[in-house]
C-alpha cells in the first residue's frame, strides 16, 4: 500500500476569544476539535460541510497558516516526513514550496500592482528556487502554459482579466515552485457556471499529469461530488463520514451527510426526492453540543446521542462514520 | 398573451450607464410579465444584466444609469391604477407608496439591508408606519406576528434585536418578514439564498413558497443558479449580457432548451444525478461590458455561429418555438429562411 503524502491525526484547532484585564476568562471557539485523516498522492480530498463546520481552518492548519492546537499534521517529502504543526523557520520554506493554497477569490488574492509575470514569480524569487532571471522566465513561462494562460498577457496585471483568467493565473502561482499537494478553498465558488467547469476540468488535467493531490474544501456538494475521489463531511469542527465519492452520494450512512444531501436542489423540478428538512442551523462552537454534536438537528436522534460521543464506525475499509444509529440500522446505511 | 392578468409588465426594457470608459449596455430591449401568485425566475452570469433590471423596478439605480425613452414598467396598483414607473421621478410620492408597499425586495446580503444601528424592530415598525395609519404598539404587534410567521423562535425577544446578533437563516427571515409586512403585490428576490447553506437554503425556498401561497404575491426570483430556479420558479427568463435569450415554462428550459446558450448551461452544471458524465464548459470567457459583441451577443462562445455570418452581424429576435417558449436565436428560423431562399 502507497504511504500517504498528508497524514493528519487528532488535529485541534482552538482559538481563544474574549477575556482579558477584568474581564475573566477568554472563552474557547473549538473551530476544529480532533480530525483524522490521510490524504494520498494524485489524491483529491474533499471538504465539506455548512459555514461554521472548521473546513477552511482545516484547509489552513495542513499548510501552518491557522495555528494548530493539539494533533499531528505529518506532509511527505520524499523519504522524510515534515511535522507541520512542530514546524519552524527554513523547514516551512520547505513546506510552502510542497505544499501551496489556491483561495475563492482571484480578486483579493492577486496584487493589483503586479504584473502577472511577477505574480507568478514572486514564490521562485521568494524562496530562491532559481538561479538567475532567465530561469524564472522560463519557468513562469512553462507553468502559465500548462495553465492554459495566453503568454503574451504575463506582461499585463490583473484588473485586465476575467474572473476565471485571474483563477488560471492564481494556479499558475500556486504551481510555480512544483508542489504535490494543492489545498484549494472554495476555488470555483465565485466563478460563473459556465467558467467553473473549465476551471475544473483544469485542476482534474493538472492533477493527472502531476500526480498532484488536493485538498478541496468547498459547500457545494454538486463539484465537490464531481471533482473529488474521497469526501469527508465536517459537523462543528469534527469529520461525521468520510467515504469514496461515488459510495458517498450513493449510500450516505449519517444522518447529517443523508441531510445534507437531500438539501441539493436538483436540476430537475419534479426529481424524486425525500427531502429531510434539518431544523434550526448549526450550534456555536464555543458551547458544541454534548454527546453527539449532532443531536440536536438530528431526526434520528435517540436518549443516548445527548449523552455519549459516537465512536467512528467503519462500515467499509474506505468508508467511515460517527454516529450511535448507524451500527443497529444497517439498512438505514443501505437504503438511500 | 396573458396581458390583462399580469400585475407587473416590463416592455423593452434598455438601461445604459454613463461611465468614464463610455456607454456600457446593461439590458437590452427586456420585456417580461409577472403574475399574482407565480413565481419568473431570471437566471443569468454576471453581467448578464439581471440584477439591473430588477433594481429598476423601484427605481433603485445608481444615479449614472438610465432608462432608455421607450422602455415601459408598468405596475397595476392595489387600487387597479396603472402607473409606468419607468417614467416616474426618482423622488416622486408614488414612488415612495410603491417601494416596499407594492413592490418589495430582498437581497443576498441580510447584513447590508439592515442597519447596524437600529433594532430589528425599530426598522419593521418605521416601514409599517410609513405605508399604514397605525399606532406604535400596533405596528410592533403586526411585526411581531410577521416575524413569527416567517419561522422566528421568540419573535418577541428578537424583534429588540439587531441584525448582527442573528445567524444568517434568521436575518434572512427577518429581511423576508420585513419586505412581506406591508402585503407587497410584488416580491423581487435577488439571490436571496445564495449566501446561504444548502440546508438552510432550503428552508428559505420552502418558506417563500408557503408565504406565496398565503399572501397570493407575484414573485420575480433572480438567480445565477438554474437548480434553485427550478425549485421555486413557474417560468424561467435565461439572460446573457442584458439580452433575454430564452423564455418559457421551467419544465420546459430545463428539459428542452432551444438557446445554444441555454443548452450549454446546463451541460456546464454538475449533476449529482450524472456524475458520470463529463462537465462541459461554454468555450471563452463573458465578453466586458465595455466589449459587447454585434449580432447575436452570445455569438462569441456560440458552437453554431463559426458557419453563420448572421450571428455576427443581426440581433435575432425572439421566435415562438412553442407557446410561452421564446428563444432568440438564428437557428430556430433557419429552416424557415431556407425556404425562402429556394
Amino acid at each position: 500500500m502507497t504511504q500517504p503524502l498528508v497524514s493528519v491525526r487528532n488535529l485541534k484547532v482552538h482559538y481563544p476569544i474574549g477575556g482579558g484585564f477584568l474581564k475573566g476568562k477568554p472563552q474557547v471557539v473549538r473551530a476544529v476539535d480532533g480530525v483524522s485523516f490521510d490524504i494520498f498522492p494524485g489524491q483529491v480530498f474533499g471538504l465539506v460541510g455548512e459555514s461554521g463546520s472548521g473546513k477552511t481552518t482545516v484547509g489552513r492548519a495542513l499548510l501552518k497558516a491557522a495555528p494548530i492546537t493539539s494533533g499531528e499534521v505529518t506532509l511527505r517529502v520524499g523519504e522524510q516526513g515534515l511535522n507541520v504543526a512542530q514546524m519552524q523557520g527554513s523547514s516551512t520554506q520547505l513546506l510552502r514550496r510542497h505544499a501551496q493554497m489556491i483561495f475563492q477569490d482571484p480578486y483579493a488574492s492577486l496584487s493589483p500592482r503586479m504584473t502577472v509575470r511577477d505574480i507568478i514569480a514572486e514564490p521562485l524569487e521568494a524562496m530562491g528556487l532559481t538561479r538567475n532571471r532567465q530561469e524564472t522566465d522560463r519557468r513562469v513561462r512553462e507553468v502559465a502554459a500548462t495553465c492554459r494562460l495566453n503568454l503574451e498577457h504575463l506582461r499585463r496585471f490583473p484588473h485586465a482579466f476575467s474572473g476565471g483568467q485571474r483563477q488560471r493565473i492564481a494556479i499558475a502561482r500556486a504551481l510555480v515552485s512544483g508542489p504535490s499537494f494543492l489545498v484549494a478553498d472554495e476555488a470555483v465558488a465565485a466563478l460563473d457556471v459556465s467558467i467553473q467547469a473549465n476551471i475544473l476540468n483544469l485542476l482534474k488535467a493538472l492533477q493527472q499529469d502531476m500526480n498532484l493531490a488536493f485538498m478541496f474544501i468547498s459547500h457545494d456538494l454538486s463539484v465537490v461530488a464531481h471533482f473529488c475521489d474521497v469526501v469527508a463531511v465536517m459537523y462543528l469542527g469534527e469529520i461525521v463520514e468520510i467515504a469514496p465519492t461515488q459510495e458517498l452520494f450513493a449510500r450516505p450512512s449519517h444522518p447529517y451527510t443523508q441531510a445534507l444531501l437531500s438539501a441539493i436542489p436538483p436540476l430537475d423540478p419534479d426529481a424524486d426526492r425525500d427531502r429531510i428538512r434539518l431544523a434550526g442551523e448549526i450550534p456555536s462552537p464555543i458551547t458544541p453540543p454534548s454527546g453527539c454534536r449532532f443531536h440536536t438537528r438530528c431526526p434520528v436522534a435517540e436518549a443516548g446521542c445527548k449523552s455519549i460521543k459516537p465512536d467512528w464506525t467503519q462500515l467499509s475499509v474506505s468508508h467511515g462514520a460517527a454516529c450511535h444509529r448507524v451500527a443497529d440500522q444497517p439498512e438505514m446505511a443501505a437504503a438511500s | 398573451m396573458a396581458e390583462d392578468s399580469a400585475v407587473l409588465r416590463v416592455s423593452n426594457l434598455s438601461i445604459s450607464f454613463s461611465t468614464d470608459e463610455g456607454l456600457v449596455t446593461a439590458v437590452d430591449d427586456l420585456s417580461f410579465g409577472l403574475e399574482p401568485g407565480k413565481t419568473l425566475g431570471i437566471v443569468g452570469e454576471s453581467g448578464s444584466g439581471k440584477s439591473v433590471s430588477t433594481k429598476s423596478l423601484m427605481q433603485l439605480l445608481p444615479s449614472n444609469a438610465a432608462i432608455a425613452p421607450n422602455s415601459s414598467i408598468l405596475y397595476q396598483t392595489k387600487q387597479g391604477k396603472y402607473i409606468d414607473i419607468a417614467k416616474l421621478d426618482r423622488r416622486s410620492k408614488t414612488l415612495d407608496q410603491i417601494r416596499g408597499g407594492e413592490i418589495a425586495m430582498i437581497f443576498q446580503e441580510p447584513s447590508a439591508a439592515f442597519s447596524p444601528l437600529y433594532t430589528i424592530g425599530n426598522q419593521m415598525i418605521e416601514g409599517i408606519r410609513l405605508h399604514r395609519n397605525v399606532s406604535r404598539a400596533q405596528a410592533r404587534q403586526q411585526a411581531i406576528d410577521m416575524l413569527e410567521r416567517v419561522g422566528m423562535t421568540n419573535p418577541e425577544l428578537r424583534i429588540d434585536q439587531y441584525a448582527f446578533q442573528l445567524s444568517g437563516g434568521m436575518r434572512q427571515r427577518a429581511m423576508i418578514a420585513s419586505a412581506l409586512v406591508m402585503r407587497p403585490a410584488v416580491l423581487i428576490a435577488d439571490e436571496p439564498t445564495t449566501a446561504l447553506d444548502v440546508t438552510i437554503q432550503a428552508q428559505i425556498l420552502d418558506l417563500l413558497a408557503e408565504l406565496q401561497n398565503e399572501f397570493g404575491m407575484a414573485i420575480l426570483f433572480i438567480s445565477h443558479d438554474l437548480a434553485v430556479i427550478s425549485q421555486i420558479a413557474d417560468d424561467v427568463l435565461v439572460m446573457y449580457l442584458g439580452r433575454a435569450m430564452e423564455t418559457g415554462p421551467v419544465r420546459t428550459i430545463i428539459r428542452d432548451p432551444q438557446h445554444p446558450y441555454t443548452q450549454g448551461l446546463i451541460k456546464a452544471i454538475p449533476r449529482i444525478d450524472r456524475l458520470d458524465q463529463p462537465l462541459l464548459p461554454i468555450p471563452g470567457d463573458i465578453p466586458s461590458p465595455l466589449e459587447r459583441p454585434q449580432g447575436c451577443v452570445f455569438h462569441p462562445r456560440c458552437p453554431h455561429a463559426p458557419d453563420r455570418l448572421r450571428c455576427r452581424t443581426d440581433v435575432p429576435v425572439a421566435a415562438e418555438t412553442d407557446p410561452h417558449h421564446r428563444a432568440a436565436c438564428h437557428l430556430l428560423d433557419e429552416k424557415v429562411l431556407e425556404e425562402v431562399h429556394r
